[in-house]
């Protein structure tokens, strides 16, 4: 009856008309069937995954950049907190340096001569022998001989002098010499270095009365320290020596192991004349 | 040129055994850094590059010491002529033999040292002080010596590398 292309046209044309007839109706009225939602019930674990897994990865991706971000942060951070902590450390550094010329600059004050205040730079290369080189020299009026004091007591003598440097021999080397006095009882004696930590009292009679603590000041009879400077307390008496005189120690009152800085008395002007006891 | 290298190491060493090393608690009784200079130059080097260094090491390190002046010359050319006659007789490039200068040198510092303050009436130090610092500078020894006789052989390996190089002739 039909011819088979007229057929295929029919049905192409039924096909589009029910499609616009269905998208028609569907316009007005949306579709609420329960398949629908059952779909999206199905679907939506799996968008949801999906979703997650793309978020997860976006911000791992920012995360990453932040975390290299953050890291650069970090380190800029650490070599600010170094960097203040290195200012902090010079500022401490600053801080005791200047208590420390404080004391040395009221003790300056104190004395009744001029004096140059010198840094010591280095040490004796040798173990056996105490001395140290300090800053100053010639050229700031330092000459050999000349005694070096800190605020807590003597240091030492100046025992050779170049142009901006001179060598301070410490009152704890054994060459050195000291005229001293018993502060309590004016007993008279030699003090002599004996190591890093002690000095000893010579030619002390054994009737004399020394006493562990007591006080060790400069007689100015050397003609090298000004009289009633400390030099240390007794820590010791050991009874009479194999030389006649008793063996006194003293723990000097300057910590040697901790100088740094000195007082060179340019002027000195014994209280007594120095000669022989 | 090679002078100004040593003069160089000279300073370098009397800065740090003179400002750097008392001022550590650890390192204040180490041993002299010279006595390994004066070993590596007369176990390696020619008398002629010798004797200038040792006498400017000496005079310098006397310079800056407390002691009486020339303790240290006399240390080192002490030290210098003996090792000397012992490798004109011994060879004596391996580190354990260096190492073994290197203490021999310390011991023969602190004799010099020590007859030295006997000799002139200088108060002495108590026996236990003189055999703890004798004793701490051979320690130190032991522990830096061996590095430092790897160093040496090193050193010298390279400069006659070098002298070697610069008597070659040019193609």
């Amino acid at each position: 009856m039909f011819s088979k292309k007229t057929v295929l046209i029919l049905a192409g044309v039924l096909l589009v008309t029910v499609n616009i007839i269905f998208l028609a109706i569907a316009v007005k009225r949306p579709p609420a069937w329960g398949a629908g939602r059952l779909l999206l019930s199905f679907v939506a674990p799996f968008q949801a995954v999906a979703a997650r897994t793309l978020e997860a990865a976006r911000q791992l991706w920012q995360e990453y950049f932040q975390l290299v971000s953050v890291a650069q942060e970090n380190e800029r951070l650490k070599r600010q907190l170094e960097a203040a902590a290195a200012r902090a450390h010079l500022q401490r550094e600053t801080e005791l340096e200047n208590e420390r010329l404080r004391d040395l600059l009221g003790f300056k004050h104190s004395l009744p001569q001029p004096a140059a205040a010198a840094r010591i730079i280095a040490k004796d290369p040798s173990s056996w022998f105490n001395t140290v080189i300090i800053n100053k020299g010639a050229a700031d009026g330092l000459t050999k001989g000349l005694p070096a004091v800190t605020a807590s007591g003597i240091a030492g003598q100046v025992v050779e002098v170049s142009a901006h440097q001179s060598k301070l021999m410490l009152i704890i080397d054994r060459s050195s010499a000291v005229d001293a006095l018993v502060q309590r009882n004016r007993v008279r004696g030699v003090v002599k270095g004996a190591s890093q930590e002690e000095c000893t009292l010579d030619y002390v009679m054994p009737e004399d009365d020394v006493r562990p603590g007591d006080s060790i000041i400069s007689s100015g009879f050397d003609g090298v320290f000004p009289k009633g400077l400390p030099i240390g307390t007794v820590s010791a008496v050991l009874g009479q020596g194999k030389d006649f005189f008793k063996e006194v120690q003293i723990t000097p009152a300057v910590d040697f192991n901790k100088l740094e800085e000195v007082l060179v008395i340019l002027a000195p002007r014994p209280s007594a004349p120095a000669g022989p006891r | 040129m090679r002078f100004f290298g040593y003069i160089g190491i000279c300073l370098v060493i009397v800065v740090c055994r003179t400002a750097l090393l008392p001022f550590l608690a650890a390192t204040e009784r180490f041993f002299d850094p010279f006595l390994a200079v004066v070993v590596y130059l007369a176990v390696f080097r020619p008398l002629h590059e010798c004797l200038p260094l040792i006498l400017f090491a000496g005079i310098l390190m006397d310079t800056l010491s407390g002691g009486p002046f020339g303790l240290y010359l006399t240390s080192y050319v002490w030290l210098f002529i003996a090792l000397s006659l012992t490798t004109a007789v011994i060879r004596m490039e391996s580190p354990i033999l260096l190492v073994v200068m290197m203490v021999s040198g310390v011991l023969l510092q602190n004799v010099v040292f020590i007859a030295t303050m006997t000799a002139f009436e200088l108060t002495l130090p108590r026996p236990g002080d003189m055999l703890g610092v004798f004793t701490e500078q051979v320690g130190w020894v032991l522990l830096v010596g061996p590095l430092l006789a790897v160093v040496m052989r090193s050193v010298e390996h390279r400069a006659r590398s070098a002298s070697r190089r610069s008597q070659a002739p040019v193609e």
